[in-house]
């Protein structure tokens, strides 16, 4: 009996686990070690070029990044193929929970910096000081 | 032949240490297992922790972590015996009870001693799953590994190659004594130059660093020499006195640009002959800590003021000659109570050694708001590693709690250690101590085989890390060798126990780097500028408490106010120096390293300043004082004060250029007004005392007014907004 899934579509939202020498390592580890080396590398370079003065507070936007890159990098799943039962790599296209999921995360990321940005006046924050320049010199 | 045999006999001091721990390491392993006592790896947590550089050193951290142990062993029993089925007030109390510990962990006074308190409370309660059952038996195990540990490595320290602190003792105390002696000599030349430009260097910091280390060597060096021990209040004595020579020191130069104009050879008739003076004690206060009797005896000497000449200068030249002086009396009393203290200390005395037990000065209560914040930390990371345990269950399940806190605890007390850079000594320590654990260890049997390849395995961490800057390297290598290889007499081998400690390690360690961010940034460049703002609200309300009408004996809650931020005032330049230090000008560019030494020395200057102010105006001043001068003080407070609450905001809100002229404007009224005032002074017959302090707040002015326009040039030169933008 189905419930609105065949039995490949709900296996195939079931992660495997990836296989480092015979010993089995569970899927969502190696997807958020390899999504926080992703989001290092990321900040890195939003440092590098100076555009992470664009956010509001970047600690959170690294934790969010690093949700967004594991999620993403998860769906690079171990597949156990049916006919030669070998482990194979396959680059799966995103099924559309995972998508939805994704986008979902990254929107609501991006829309609360952005509000915040709004709210808070952001990295110009110390401009505001700069009228007392007259002020005070008088 | 013998020769050669000789010289691979003389070993270096780092192969001696790496040896002792070795060693110790080896033969508490061995007794743990002898006598099949449960989780053996303490014990040998307890000789990787208190293994030092002298015996003093160590001796006295295995005390401090042995009372420590103890202390917890109660707190725990008690919290678990309190609330043995209520999880949150569980929670709630041992709260209080690690909020306390952190608060003075952070502190002077044996940090070490709180830090061990706090984290074995944690290991005891969390260990036996706060199973009172077995919490007695944890607690007991717990006490009795700890001080095998400690009695091990203290026999091995004693019998084998002891090292006393004595010769450290002697070392830096000429060192620190040596610098001090450089310093007067170069604030002096700087005086009779007359060349007054802020000078960068730190030598500030480094009298400050030796200070430091003496008092760490000394109570280390009271423990292992009994010849330090007779005499350690002398030695207590010499330390106070040494900062406070430091301290007036640096209000000497602070005072010094102020004297510029004046010629003080005819002001001051005597001051070659007493700066000469005060060179000899030093130079023979050097001698005796060198060991040699000292050449001369003191010679009675005061500095003297030709007050003809002193008549004819203008009010605030007067009050900066009188400031100059009051500095210089100082160091003559502090050089001859030195002589003193030191002839005591090394016997050139023709009196006996009295003990004297001299309190230290009292500075009042102390709230240090950063200390506060470290609560927060600690109590931070508890919270998260326990809610994720008890509702995710990560790898190391209670011990990843244990983990959490204790190493929280550690990292609470150098805030600016980047937390992140402990992945890669965590991770590689784990590897180490995997690769044996899983290749080596399965083969061998017996003790003899075990206890070489524990002597070998921690000979080589203590060998490659023995320098101080490899001590969070060596600390994870013994102790992830220890956690990881849980050597026990059933011994079990499990891949998966060792990937689930090492993805434990880990997790730990991002907890860490969340947690580092509360409640503050630890970015170096933000926690300058959260400084730097708390240091002029800090001046803004101390100045706000300089009105000359105020009646300082009022309010209650602002004199405490006012004590508290004085002593913090005091403390910001040090805390800055070290944040300055950690910036990194790559990612912060527009400002050197010399221009934040020179800014910090400044605030420095500043925050002496308003003290100075401050115990002023505590002062008596004469009523005619104070009513003709009101106006023209309150004109000017509250000009430093807005521009004090200004820099809170932004540091180059005034050019030094409008900042000087205004100043300049203010105090040149301020002088005119003087000269009527003493014109009226003369018929009022007032004491010499009156004039004394107001001369003294004079120079107050004068001197804040100096570091301000200081400051405001110093700040133009720094890329501020760099600093501030938000980045990873």
């Amino acid at each position: 009996m189905t419930i609105g899934y065949t039995e490949e579509s709900v296996l195939s939202l079931v992660p495997s686990e990836f296989a480092i020498g015979g010993i089995y390592f569970p899927p969502l580890l190696i997807a958020s070690m390899l999504g926080v080396v992703a989001t290092a590398l990321t900040a890195a370079l939003l440092n590098r070029y100076r555009l992470s003065r664009f956010f509001f507070y970047p600690p959170l936007v690294f934790l969010a990044l690093a949700v967004i890159y594991s999620g993403l990098i998860n769906t690079c799943r171990r597949r156990t193929s049916e006919a030669s039962q070998e482990p194979t790599f396959t680059l799966d296209t995103l099924t559309d929970a995972e998508l939805s999921g994704i986008l979902l995360v990254g929107l609501t990321t991006a829309l609360f910096f952005a509000v915040l940005q709004r709210v808070m006046g952001g990295p110009s924050v110390q401009v505001e000081a700069g009228h007392r320049v007259i002020s005070h010199g008088k | 032949m013998q020769r050669q045999v000789g010289n691979l006999m003389i070993l270096s001091i780092r192969t001696k240490e790496a040896i002792k721990v070795g060693l110790a390491m080896a033969i508490v392993y061995g007794i743990a297992l002898q006598m099949d006592w449960d989780r053996p790896y303490w014990a040998a947590f307890a000789v990787a922790f208190i293994s030092l550089a002298t015996t003093g050193q160590s001796l006295r951290k295995g005390f401090l972590r042995m009372s420590g142990t103890l202390v917890a062993g109660v707190a725990a029993l008690t919290i678990i015996a309190l609330f043995p089925q209520e999880r949150w007030w569980f929670m709630a109390t041992l709260s209080v009870y690690i909020g306390f510990c952190t608060y003075m962990m952070t502190g002077s006074k044996n940090p070490y001693f709180y830090q061990v308190s706090a984290f074995v409370c944690v290991i005891i309660c969390f260990d036996s799953d706060a199973q009172s059952l077995q919490v007695f038996q944890t607690a007991v195990i717990r006490i009795q590994e700890t001080g095998l540990g400690i009695l091990v490595y203290s026999l091995v320290a004693v019998f084998l190659w002891p090292r006393s602190t004595r010769n450290e003792l002697n070392a830096t105390s000429r060192q620190l004594f040596a610098t001090q002696h450089g310093v007067y000599r170069s604030r002096r030349a700087l005086m009779t130059s007359k060349r007054f430009e802020k000078d960068a260097r730190a030598e500030g910091m480094q009298e400050l660093l030796l200070l430091g280390q003496l008092e760490q060597v000394l109570e280390a060096a009271v423990v292992d020499s009994y010849d330090v021990w007779e005499v350690r209040h002398q030695w207590r004595r010499f330390l106070r006195q040494s900062t406070a020579l430091m301290q007036t020191l640096g209000h000497w130069r602070e005072s010094l640009p102020e004297l510029q104009s004046l010629d003080l050879n005819k002001l001051l008739p005597n001051l070659e002959a007493v700066c000469t003076e005060l060179d000899m004690r030093f130079a023979q206060i050097e001698r005796m800590l060198g060991g040699e009797a000292p050449e001369r005896s003191l010679l009675s000497i005061t500095l003297a003021i030709d007050k003809t000449e002193l008549a004819v200068l203008p009010h605030f030249d007067r009050a900066a000659l009188m400031v100059t002086k009051t500095y210089l009396d100082h160091l003559e009393a502090l050089s001859r109570s030195l002589f003193h203290c030191v002839q005591e200390i090394k016997g050139f005395s023709s009196q006996p050694a009295m003990p004297s037990r001299e309190k230290a000065p009292d500075r009042g209560l102390v709230i240090d708001p950063d200390r506060i914040a470290a609560i927060f930390k600690v109590l931070a990371t508890l919270w998260l590693a326990f809610l994720i345990w008890v509702y995710i269950d990560p790898p190391g399940h209670a011990g990843f709690v244990i983990m959490a806190t204790s190493l929280g605890l550690a990292m609470a007390m150098f805030p600016q250690v980047r937390v992140a850079s402990l992945f890669l000594p965590a991770f590689l320590s784990c590897v180490f101590a995997g690769v044996l654990y899983i290749f080596v260890m399965p083969y061998l049997s017996g003790y003899t085989q075990l206890g070489l390849m524990i002597f070998l395995a921690t000979f080589a961490i203590a060998y490659l890390f023995s320098r101080p800057q490899q001590a969070i390297a060596r600390a994870f290598g013994l102790a992830f060798f220890a956690v990881i290889t849980g050597i026990t007499n059933q011994q079990a081998y499990s891949f998966s126990s060792f990937i689930n400690t090492t993805a434990m390690v880990l997790l730990v360690v991002s907890l860490l780097v969340v947690t580092s961010y509360i409640p503050f940034s630890p970015q170096p460049e933000k926690a300058f500028l959260r400084l730097l703002r708390r240091f002029f609200r800090h001046a803004d309300f101390l100045m706000s408490q300089l009105a000359l009408e105020w009646d300082q004996h009022g309010e209650i809650t602002k004199r405490w106010k006012t004590i508290r931020y004085c002593n913090d005032l005091l403390k910001l330049p040090e805390k800055l120096g070290i944040w300055g230090a950690m910036i990194d000008h790559r990612t912060c560019p527009g400002s050197s390293p010399e221009q934040v030494q020179r800014l910090v020395t400044n605030l420095r200057d500043l925050a002496l300043w308003t003290k100075d102010l401050t115990d002023a105006n505590e002062c008596p001043q004469a009523e005619l004082f104070v009513r003709e001068l009101r106006d023209d003080v309150r004109a000017w407070r509250l000009g430093i004060e807005r521009l004090f609450q200004d820099w809170a905001i932004n540091p180059t809100v005034i050019s030094d250029r409008v900042l000087r002229e205004n100043l300049e404007a203010l105090l040149a009224k301020m002088e005119t007004r003087i000269d009527e005032t003493l014109r009226l002074a003369e018929q009022s017959k007032l004491s010499n005392e009156n004039y004394e302090n107001f001369y003294r707040l004079l120079g107050g002015y004068r001197g804040l007014s100096e570091a301000v326009v200081g400051h405001a040039q110093l700040a133009e030169g720094i890329d501020w907004k760099r600093w501030r933008e938000a980045r990873f």
